[in-house]
């Protein structure tokens, strides 16, 4: 019994205690499972209960905290975000979509502007050659020869606007620059995202094991821990599914499950 | 620096790519692909010529520095040269990089000036 004891042990820590803590960890189990004291008893039990108690609290705390991000964080983005944008239906995701929507609405405002600012350059250029050359109504150009004494008097005034033409493409190209803010934004946002999936994830089979071992021992003390354990697994899978990250747990099945802890 | 060399942008982001697809352009650079994660960027190195590789650090799939692995075990493909364009500025993420081969690695937020700068660098 105890060496079948030893090697579960000896599984679950896989390598992270050396001999000695095995032996001492093993020794505490037998002693606390094989004593006939009322009082182990209930020390065994007051544990088990403080535990769940804080398995609980943890869990609402989980709970209150998906709810205050998305009444939280998702009014202050729709704030930030543009008219044009539409809003998803997952908070966390939809902060990254948003984001996306509003920076490519901007890149696609600053890639006209820049068509602008070059065909603006040419038409300088054209012009300081002697050639006026412009768009004109109906997708027409406007082709005139200008003379050279005109020119002459117009260049100072040519060399000024090509100035600012530059100056505005490097301001255009410094503000497509500033839309990383969304890849950065983004890629923190997925980290957290990740780290709340996977505390989800954990903080909900504890949650099921320990409420579905209670609950279960409750309605028959005689319940072996290996039916227990086949009983938990299956409580595990059934409110498994294909949860999309975000979407965080389920929350009557949970709900239920606090409810009889 | 020859313009004309065909560029592959990899990145998960789209903003990110039309970004730096657009500082290429400005640069003067007309022949650049794009692709979302590392694996699809292999695909596409695998099956056409690129003679530059701008890679983003963390993407699904396969991450960048992974991909530069590849490349660098790849006959076909280790010549390549690889430019990091990341957010991940820890030490040692630089010393893995260059120990992996990558030929430049610049840091996110980055400008138009940086990149045109170590681009010149690495072609000369």
């Amino acid at each position: 019994m105890s060496g079948r004891l030893k090697e579960k042990i000896i599984n679950i820590v896989n390598g992270k205690l050396t001999e000695k803590e095995i032996e001492e960890v093993v020794g505490f189990i037998k002693y606390v499972t094989s004593s006939n004291l009322y009082e182990d008893e209930q020390f065994f039990k007051e544990v088990a209960y403080e535990m769940t108690g804080a398995v609980k609290e943890l869990a609402l705390l989980m709970i209150e905290f998906r709810r205050d991000i998305k009444a939280k964080v998702h009014p202050e983005l729709k704030d930030l975000a543009t008219k044009y944008i539409h809003e998803a239906a997952d908070q966390l995701e939809g902060i990254i979509e948003t984001t996306e929507n509003a920076a490519n609405k901007i890149m696609d405002n600053l890639d006209l502007l820049q068509e602008q600012t070059k065909k603006m350059e040419e038409t300088i250029a054209s012009l300081k050659s002697g050639k006026l050359r412009v768009p004109g109504k109906n997708m027409k150009y406007i082709e005139a020869d200008i003379d050279a004494a005109a020119v002459e008097t117009i260049t100072p005034l040519l060399d000024y606007i090509e100035i600012t033409e530059q100056k505005n493409t490097a301001l255009i190209t410094d503000i497509f620059v500033q839309m990383s803010f969304q890849d950065l934004t983004g890629q923190r946002i997925k980290k957290i995202m990740t780290l709340v999936h996977q505390m989800e994830e954990k903080l909900k089979k504890m949650v099921v094991s320990f409420g579905v071992k209670l609950s279960e021992k409750g309605k028959n003390p005689n319940i072996s821990s290996e039916e227990l354990e086949r009983v938990v697994n299956e409580k595990v899978v059934a409110l498994a599914g294909p949860q999309k990250m975000g979407k965080g747990l389920d929350q009557s099945d949970i709900d239920n499950i606090l409810a009889n802890m | 620096m020859d313009l004309n060399m065909k560029v592959l942008v990899v990145d998960d982001f789209a903003t990110m790519r039309r970004i730096v697809k657009n500082i290429l352009k400005q640069i003067g650079f007309t022949n650049i692909m794009e692709a979302e994660d590392g694996k699809s960027a292999l695909k596409m190195l695998q099956s056409d010529k690129f003679d530059l590789i701008m890679c983003d650090w963390n993407m699904p799939e396969m991450p960048g520095i992974e991909l530069l692995g590849k490349v660098r075990a790849d006959e076909q493909l280790k010549g390549i040269p690889f430019v990091m364009v990341t957010a991940e500025a820890q030490k040692e993420n630089i010393i893995e990089a260059v120990k992996a081969g990558v030929n430049s690695y610049i840091v996110k937020p980055f400008t138009a000036e940086i990149v045109e700068q170590k681009l010149k660098k690495l072609f000369g």
